[in-house]
């Protein structure tokens, strides 16, 4: 299998991942996979590596935000007691699907990711509604009270608790996170992140870094599943680690400094392009 | 039975060991991608002087060992690749001895079948 990619456009791939990843909040798979699928790479190769770079960048974001006291550990090993058998059958499922199916769903997801980035405009509760989701959340809460959690925000100079809700919906939803992120080599924020804000009702900060933590054991067990399947290429996945890496430190400097609105909807621009070339791709358009 | 003072007491003790735990946990992941990040590199800057075989090859454990005795670029990278994959197995690890030493029950379970997965990744992958 021929292997000629130019280690400095990988490395540029893996940087620009990285950087709009932190900047956007995304996992680099999203940019990741499409690039190396279209630069030749079969796609199952593409996230493979894509799963590896994603853990060197989580391990990186986790140890940052654990040092701070802002993951939920208890909450993040609990979820990844099903995410890790969701990654592992999506990794499975992939490795098993031919490359054109896998394409074609790959490009489908990027269109959703993309309809999902747009920004929107979301409803207010009515005080009715508020009042009936509060009681419905104070009669569940107490066998679950030892996922609660609190950090101190520096933002508001405050300590932050926080309930966890709906633990077994986490549960579930979580073996499909695992799933998405294997079968595709994307972080997995895109399911685990609503999920806990929106249903566990964890408050953002907490949520985006115990979802680093989730990518943490999600993307290792995808990524040997990967190795497993003889997925491997170490001089794709080396280059794009570290430039990743380099790329997601620069991007969490920078982030607060540029136009995010402008960056998000470029990159869902960027996200339905490459999910048109992707289709293409797989539909045998361009031809083998 | 426990006084407010005492209450207030033994949550801060729990909160400060949590804390330590958790600067253990981030002492060891900057640990461990600082060494991935090293062997990474020297690997790739070894490419144009010690390169041979296949760019797409898996290694066996024997071939990376031997490898890496004799600096083969590949090798090098398949390690730095392998001690990225190892850190969550560590993270559970440091938590398992916590929660051990703190003797709470539910979480020595479920970081005994967190590590029981993750082992049989490996296992499954390597072997």
């Amino acid at each position: 299998m021929p292997l000629d990619i130019n280690i400095w456009i990988l490395a540029g791939t893996g940087f620009t991942a990285g950087l709009l990843g932190a900047m956007l909040g995304v996992g680099g798979g999203f940019i990741i996979v499409p690039v190396l699928t279209m630069l030749g790479l079969p796609i199952q190769f593409a996230i493979g590596s894509s799963l590896i770079s994603i853990v060197t960048n989580a391990a990186t974001s986790t140890s940052v935000y654990i040092r701070n006291n802002m993951t939920n550990l208890k909450l993040g090993l609990l979820l990844s007691t099903t995410l890790i058998p969701g990654a592992a059958a999506g990794a499975f499922l992939a490795s098993r699907l031919p490359a054109q199916v896998l394409t074609v769903l790959f490009s489908l997801l990027l269109l959703f990711v993309a309809g999902y980035m747009f920004p929107r405009k979301q409803r207010r509760l009515t005080v009715e509604e508020l009042e009936a989701q509060k009681s419905v959340n104070e009669k569940s809460h107490a066998s679950h009270a030892w996922l609660d959690g609190s950090y101190f925000d520096p933002a508001i100079n405050e300590e932050v608790s926080y309930q966890v809700h709906r633990p077994v919906v986490g549960l579930v939803t979580s073996f499909f996170g695992g799933m998405v992120s294997s079968m595709f080599g994307v972080g997995g924020g895109i399911v685990n992140v609503p999920v806990m804000n929106r249903l566990m009702k964890v408050p953002i900060k907490a949520t985006v870094a115990t979802s680093g933590f989730l990518l943490l054991t999600t993307t290792m067990t995808g990524s040997l599943i990967y190795i497993y399947n003889g997925f491997l290429a170490p001089y794709v996945a080396g280059p794009l680690c570290l430039s990743v890496f380099i790329g997601a430190r620069l991007g969490s400097v920078i982030a607060h400094r540029v136009h995010t609105l402008t960056l998000v909807i470029i990159f869902a621009i960027f996200l339905v392009l490459m999910a048109i070339l992707m289709a293409l791709k797989g539909l045998h358009v361009f031809g083998d | 039975m426990y006084s407010g003072t005492d209450m207030t007491e033994e949550h801060t003790l729990n909160m400060e060991k949590q804390r330590r735990l958790n600067r253990q946990i981030s002492v060891a992941l900057r640990a461990g991608v600082a060494s991935a990040f090293v062997i990474i590199l020297t690997g790739l800057i070894l490419i144009p002087v010690r390169h041979s075989g296949s760019p797409m090859a898996v290694m066996t454990l024997s071939a990376l060992l031997a490898g890496l005795a004799s600096l083969n670029p590949l090798a090098l990278i398949t390690a730095g690749i392998l001690v990225v994959l190892v850190l969550p197995v560590a993270v559970i690890i440091i938590a398992s001895v916590y929660y051990v030493n703190i003797r709470d029950r539910r979480m020595i379970i479920l970081c005994g079948i967190l590590l029981a997965m993750l082992i049989l990744s490996f296992i499954y992958a390597l072997i």
